[in-house]
């Protein structure tokens, strides 16, 4: 027989990856928009650099990312550990606070989708200085 | 493609085919399974969990082929993002940029959907949580749209310029 004073284990699972999913569209909608620093890669040297924005030639897809997952996966964990006792799990026993959960991340993702599709594609690319090659240079 | 030295020292230029064909081999899968995942719920929606066993099987599946198609892509990424967009597309097609841009993050904004989706196939009782099947069943859905969207986007990238 269950222990009445804890949710079921799906509620729980639900509940911590709903909220890893909002905090990582939260955060990567964050730093994307707020310019906060990540790390860039540099793909021709294989150096990190944390900045906002990066001196020379780099990719911010990575360093955005893994931050992204690091405080969705902080954020998730925290969620399933709380809900196995106190008030978030009793919260959890009850259907509505889950779907309600699901609707807010559900909303970030809407947003996310959004913001992300409407700047992307209305971006203008600036395009790389053709590389030099040592013999030319010679 | 490469005008100086091939791959001009950028990490997994040298198997950058393989890594290719085996990110579209994830991709096969995965858009075989979230379709497939996406269409056992249309039975969930109408309360009818008689193949609850194979939605399982999809849901995992779809997980792992995510994570994996994921992973093969990040490790792809800087042959394309120097050789391909960089020298090739930012110049003569810029549209298709952001096309892969747009590709490239909503994958990262569904990852954790995607992962949820095999987790929850070892947790979730659809019987007993009829309330949650339906979440399960939007998860679904979005990550079958997205995994869709990527595949024809990643094909009409591919069209204009490959990583060669």
């Amino acid at each position: 027989m269950s222990d009445p004073r804890t949710p079921d284990a799906s509620a729980r699972v639900f509940a911590a990856f709903l909220a890893a999913r909002a905090i990582f569209g939260l955060a990567y909608l964050g730093a994307a928009v707020g310019r906060l620093p990540v790390f860039w890669y540099h793909p021709f040297d294989h150096t990190w650099e944390l900045a906002r924005k990066p001196a020379g030639l780099a990719m911010g897809w990575y360093g955005l990312t893994a931050a992204a997952l690091l405080a969705a996966a902080a954020g998730g964990g925290i969620t399933y550990l709380a809900g196995a006792r106190g008030p978030l799990a009793r919260r959890l026993r009850r259907a509505t606070f889950v779907l309600a959960l699901a609707h807010a991340g559900g909303l970030v993702l809407l947003v996310d989708f959004a913001y992300f599709g409407w700047t992307l594609t209305h971006d203008t690319p600036k395009p790389w200085p053709e590389p030099k090659c040592e013999a030319e240079a010679r | 493609m490469a005008p100086c030295a091939p791959g001009g020292g950028v990490l997994f230029y040298g198997v950058r085919r393989l890594l290719l064909v085996l990110h579209a081999g994830g991709s096969i899968v995965l858009i075989g399974a979230s379709t497939h995942h996406a269409l056992q719920m249309r039975h969930y929606l109408r309360g009818r969990f008689g193949r609850e066993k194979l939605e399982k099987t999809y849901a995992k599946v779809v997980s792992v082929a995510y994570v994996l198609t994921f992973a093969l892509g990040a490790m792809l990424y800087p042959s394309y993002r120097v050789h391909v967009r960089g020298y090739y597309l930012d110049r003569f097609a810029p549209e298709f940029s952001g096309l892969f841009d747009l590709k490239e993050t909503y994958a990262s904004l569904t990852l954790v959907v995607a992962v949820a989706l095999g987790a929850l196939a070892f947790t979730l009782r659809p019987t007993e949580t009829p309330a949650l099947v339906r979440v399960y069943a939007v998860m679904s859905l979005i990550v079958c749209a997205v995994v869709w969207f990527n595949v024809v986007a990643g094909l009409l990238v591919v069209s204009a310029h490959g990583v060669g």
